[in-house]
């Protein structure tokens, strides 16, 4: 659950691309000190979402075979995850593309580029912007 | 966050940033050859989406990577190819006229994307503020190799801490296996322990699930207590009193053998995605670099990029057999080496044998469990990156052989002088060398290269280049490092190898480095910057040895060089 005062540690990333990978690592680990998995594509991240458990769901929009979103649907299915945030990255950011995302289910949506020294921070508003029932579900 | 995480984060950022740009380099060269076939009527829609998406992914990363002009005119790009690229099924096959693409891709288009390389290196050529607060170079190696000393007795874990320290580890010490290991044994790199502590404690140790290597220490020799500590899972053992430099060659080795058995590189060709992923998730569960190709036409192609250890193939696939597809990449002395491994649900053992006879080399039989996928695969990747070591690495040092070590300074010049980068070339001699295998026997001599092989690992950023030039002469290559920031590294490779205490004859003694460096791009052939790295090493052989002196330097006081 977000919000409420609960600590978010637990972050899984699912992004294709390997530098975007290695930087959001370092954003994430190293400044956010969080603790992360990153998944190259959707059905990795299916495959290990249930080990890893984590609090909060970073995904990539655009990538091959499985997109952000039909990820984000599939783990939606998968038991315990149904109203685990999401938050989108993405680098096509018009508006109304955003609130497509926002209504399929997303927290929030982080536009590429990011600044890898700022996104442990953004991600951190985020978590404490959300109140415990108000998940989009 | 601490200043020296700061800039240990700034300086990795610093390292993403460079492999980005050459990734975008050649990913631009790609799209500038796919545009310009645009024009000439030479395309198909698969082309057209992936020049799409190929345009989204540098608009989406460059930015990230300080690249902003890049990443919006490649933004502005996509937008344009998005009407050609993006329909509903992905596929806009049916009704694309050449007068359609040559309307987006016309000849501003084409420019546009020509320049867009121009955008990667105006970045480059902005002169980056030198701030020395965050060293741009130092242990890349020091952040893996943890090692925990559990040592009750205050005294030897002081001397072990400070003889380890020199090599660069970065050192814990603990008074009991339970205290050490209270945080688990993630990114622990080696544990030393007092012997008897693993006989009392071993069932902490029998717990972990993942081990770092173990080495003990002990007063102690016998067999019977060399046998317990093996059967306890040990993986080396040190007699007292403790030869650093050996315990540091010791950790070096295990530690080595263990990295290069999980982070093999497999290549797998298989027509069915989802075997294909499947494969894909258990071995990099493992801990393995993986490339999936589901398209065996690709297989020339992704082979050359990614330069696997070894390659898993289905038999049969499609149109393709396997078998021939391993005939044909035989065609190539290149991959002659390559062990190539047959995914198979074909039991006949006629066919197995017939199978390896045209350029296989083993067969792993579906359904095969993910355990013994990943054993065996690791293995034989172990295997094959131990034989090209011995073909490539002097067998002493494990570093690289004279003739590779020239080869890659000149792949390197050609690289720093293409990026318009700064990159130095330097020369190590160990000092009066001679005298010590003279005075202490050549095993001794040996154990004095070695120590400066595993400094030289520690200390230097895994992207630099290290060789064995000969006898007790060293070279190594640093790519897009300041003259002055090679300096400095190189001075305190130098402090710590006059600070390393070997002993040999029942006597203890130091060894003292003198180095000679210049900056690559500077000269017009590599040849020519090793001879002036030699020179200024020559210099500081004259005037006093035991540091560095850069080429092209004042002399410093020295009479004459005769």
């Amino acid at each position: 659950m977000a919000g409420a005062g609960i600590e978010l540690e637990k972050i899984m990333l699912v992004e294709d691309e390997e530098d975007i990978r290695a930087v959001a690592e370092l954003a994430l680990e190293a400044v956010g000190g969080f603790t992360l998995k990153t998944c190259a594509s959707g059905q990795s991240a299916l495959a290990t979402i249930a080990a890893f458990q984590p609090q909060l769901i970073v995904l990539d929009v655009m990538m091959p075979g499985m997109d952000g979103p039909t990820t984000l649907n599939a783990i939606r299915q998968q038991p315990g995850f149904a109203r685990t945030p999401a938050v989108f990255m993405t680098a096509k950011v018009q508006p109304d593309e955003v609130s497509g995302y926002l209504s399929q289910g997303a927290a929030a949506v982080i536009p590429k580029p990011f600044d890898p020294m700022a996104l442990s921070d953004r991600i951190r508003e985020i978590w404490d912007s959300l109140a415990p029932d108000t998940h989009p579900d | 966050m601490s200043e020296e995480k700061k800039s240990e984060v700034a300086r990795k950022l610093e390292l993403l940033k460079l492999r980005f740009k050459e990734k975008a380099t050649t990913e631009i060269g790609l799209l500038q050859g796919a545009v310009e076939r645009f024009r000439a009527g030479d395309y198909c829609a698969s082309d057209i989406t992936s020049v799409y998406h190929s345009l989204h992914r540098l608009s989406g990363s460059a930015g990230t990577f300080g690249f902003a002009a890049l990443g919006e005119e490649a933004r502005s790009l996509e937008r344009l190819v998005k009407p050609l690229a993006d329909t509903d099924d992905g596929l806009p096959e049916r009704g694309l006229t050449t007068a359609q693409v040559r309307e987006v891709v016309n000849e501003a288009f084409v420019s546009r994307v020509a320049n867009l390389a121009s955008l990667v290196s105006q970045e480059q050529g902005a002169p980056k503020p030198h701030d020395p607060s965050s060293p741009l170079i130092f242990g890349n190696k020091t952040e893996d190799s943890v090692v925990l000393i559990v040592d009750p007795e205050p005294d030897s874990a002081r001397d072990l801490t400070c003889g380890l320290e020199h090599y660069g580890f970065l050192v814990n010490v603990f008074s009991s296996i339970e205290s050490a290991l209270a945080n688990g044994a993630a990114g622990v790199s080696a544990l030393v322990v007092r012997d008897e502590l693993v006989i009392r404690e071993s069932g902490i140790l029998d717990a972990l699930a993942v081990k770092p290597p173990i080495i003990c220490i002990g007063a102690e020799d016998s067999f019977t207590g060399r046998y317990a500590l093996a059967e306890r899972g040990v993986d080396g053992f040190v007699c007292e009193p403790v030869d650093i430099p050996v315990l540091a060659d010791y950790m070096e080795r295990l530690i080595t053998e263990r990295d290069e058995g999980r982070s093999g590189r497999v290549m797998i060709v298989d027509d069915d995605p989802e075997l294909l992923e499947h494969y894909g998730l258990v071995l990099e569960n493992g801990g393995m670099e993986v490339r999936r190709v589901n398209n065996p036409a690709q297989i020339l192609s992704v082979l050359s990029e990614f330069r696997p250890d070894i390659m898993l193939m289905d038999v049969q696939m499609g149109q393709f057999s396997g078998l021939n597809l391993a005939r044909m990449l035989r065609f190539d002395p290149e991959w002659l080496g390559l062990p190539i491994i047959y995914l198979s649900s074909e039991e006949d053992r006629e066919f197995q044998v017939e199978a390896l006879s045209q350029g296989g080399d083993d067969f792993l039989t579906k359904p095969v469990s993910d355990r013994f996928l990943l054993r065996a695969v690791a293995v034989r990747c172990y295997r094959a990156r131990q034989r090209d070591k011995l073909a490539s690495r002097d067998s002493l040092t494990g570093l690289l052989k004279h003739s590779l070590a020239k080869s890659e300074i000149h792949k390197e010049h050609a690289r720093c002088t293409r990026l318009g980068q700064t990159s130095v070339v330097a020369m190590l001699d160990l000092d009066h060398f001679k005298q010590v295998n003279d005075r202490y026997g050549h095993r001794t001599g040996d154990l004095v290269i070695k120590g400066l092989a595993n400094l030289l690992r520690h200390r230097l950023r895994k992207s630099d280049m290290i060789g064995r030039y000969g006898g007790e002469e060293f070279v190594v290559a640093l790519p897009d490092c300041s003259v002055e920031d090679a300096q400095r590294v190189l001075q305190s490779v130098c402090d710590h190898m006059s600070g390393i205490v070997f002993s040999g004859g029942g006597r203890e003694f130091s060894v003292t480095l003198s180095v000679g460096m210049a900056p690559l791009g500077d000269f017009r052939t590599s040849d020519d910057a090793l001879e002036a790295a030699d020179q200024a090493l020559y210099r500081r052989k004259q005037s006093g040895r035991n540091g560095v002196t850069v080429s092209g330097d004042e002399p410093e006081t020295v009479g004459t060089v005769s």
